[in-house]
């Protein structure tokens, strides 16, 4: 789950585009073909809780890093994935934008030519009653030329819906 | 020897010898043969059925609720082929019936409390507290519930003992289940100085929250004066985490805010009171004459 450093308003019809970036875990794989036997993540996140009350809801880790609407303004490492998530308002109202669960499991991992590692882009409409979030099928072109190095965790790339009510708020 | 005595007993034979005398003849072992194989072949279609049951209700249904599916299944076939069996021997199954309702009175009266469980039993299958693998409160036990039957629930207690609890404690009691939820909250009631900023308190217990990884960013911590002693401020800090994680939040809260405590130079206080003596004037009339 990832929040902006301070809650920004989107006005109806606006977009905005913003990067964070997320911990790697590191994978001890050995054999052939390679079997997985240790995983261990390069900065452990805080857990967190996603729902709209203390009974529903899904437990997550939150972002270190605040999102950031500038590229440059980004703290990255070795250790870090970048994502850059383009978030629409087609609703009729503005959008109080507090926090975002990101699903970072079905996002592919990949290495840039200057060392950064980058994942699919994330794109999220924000429609008068539900949130479309799509995973775009490559990183974007600020990362330059990429290579894949993992796929995503969980299921492959696609459009999933997501409830409203913890987006704004 | 039972059917030999029903059939004494309710049949329309006079006489114990001409009784015997039928039961052992041909015609006689035949139908109780047949009777036997009745009963045999209700009691495999019984359990071949409660096989069916349990893995028809597998994933679906509680343990509990699918262990009693599974008996009533397995007895109710049995019985009905018993009964068919006994009518197929020449039993009159009527009068043992009626018969079974007065023993059924009897056992009623004399098995109160058995009932009070059984009773009890399905109505905690109907408002389902708690299933098993959870860990709950009862009284002054506290344990995982390890299994739930009809007349009882049986808890492994942390220091592994096994504690069986009748259900109807259970049903009248107070029960806390402390793994409905995925989430806990965890309440760290701190005594503190009136000397003791409060903001800078409140700064390194956010700060000792916001550093410890199985402290939940959201819901965020809660910082609470609880009130003003006569020698100290009460302060509840309360912080969440996951279920799982709660043993562990715990132990590295409180050590956590002890250490940030201790290197902020903020003591947590001892009870303390403080005595004022006035010197008494020593201008009285009756020691000065002395």
């Amino acid at each position: 789950m990832i929040r902006p450093e301070q809650p920004f308003a989107l006005f109806a019809g606006d977009e905005a585009v913003f990067y964070f970036g997320s911990p790697l875990w590191l994978e001890l794989t050995a054999g052939d073909p390679p079997r997985p036997l240790l995983e261990l993540p390069c900065v452990r996140p805080s857990d967190t809780w996603f729902g709209p009350s203390t009974r529903e809801g899904e437990l997550c880790y939150a972002a270190q890093t605040r999102a950031r609407m500038d590229l440059e303004a980004i703290d990255w490492g070795p250790a870090r994935a970048l994502t850059r998530v383009r978030l629409i308002n087609s609703s009729a109202q503005t959008l109080h934008f507090t926090r975002l669960l990101v699903p970072i499991g079905r996002l592919g991992l990949f290495l840039a030519a200057d060392g950064r590692h980058w994942t699919e882009g994330l794109r999220a409409n924000v429609g008068t009653e539900v949130v479309d979030c799509e995973v775009e099928t490559a990183p974007p072109e600020e990362a330059g030329s990429v290579e894949r190095v993992r796929e995503a965790r969980r299921g492959s790339s696609g459009v999933f819906r997501r409830a409203l009510v913890a987006l704004v708020g | 020897m039972t059917l030999i005595a029903s059939r004494f007993l309710f049949g329309a034979n006079p006489s114990v010898p001409e009784a015997v005398g039928e039961w052992l003849g041909v015609e006689g072992r035949l139908e109780i043969l047949v009777a036997l194989l009745i009963a045999l072949g209700g009691w495999v279609l019984a359990r071949v059925c409660a096989g069916l049951v349990t893995r028809a209700l597998s994933g679906r249904a509680s343990a509990q609720q699918e262990m009693i599916s599974r008996r009533v299944v397995q007895y109710g076939i049995f019985i009905v082929a018993l009964i068919s069996a006994m009518r197929h021997a020449g039993l009159d199954t009527s009068v043992l019936l009626g018969a079974a309702g007065i023993v059924t009175v009897a056992l009623g009266f004399a098995s109160q409390t058995s009932a009070s469980n059984l009773i009890s039993g399905f109505f905690l299958m109907g408002e389902k507290p708690f299933v098993v693998g959870d860990t709950i409160i009862v009284g002054a036990t506290t344990g995982e519930v390890i299994n739930v039957g009809l007349m009882s629930a049986q808890l492994r207690t942390f220091d592994n003992l096994l504690v069986r609890i009748p259900n109807e404690t259970l049903l009248k009691s107070e029960l806390t289940n402390l793994t409905h939820f995925p989430i806990r909250r965890l309440d760290m009631q701190l005594r503190i100085d009136f000397e003791t900023s409060l903001d800078a308190l409140r700064a390194i217990l956010l700060r000792v929250a916001e550093d410890n990884p199985i402290c939940m960013t959201s819901p965020e911590p809660l910082f609470l004066i609880t009130g003003m002693g006569e020698s100290v401020m009460n302060v509840q800090f309360s912080v969440w985490s996951a279920r799982v994680n709660f043993v562990d939040l715990r132990n590295s809260m409180f050590i956590g805010v002890k250490e940030a405590l201790d290197a902020a130079g903020i003591q947590l206080p001892v009870p303390r009171q403080h005595l004022t003596i006035h010197a008494e004037p020593q201008t009285r009339g009756g020691l000065s004459e002395e």
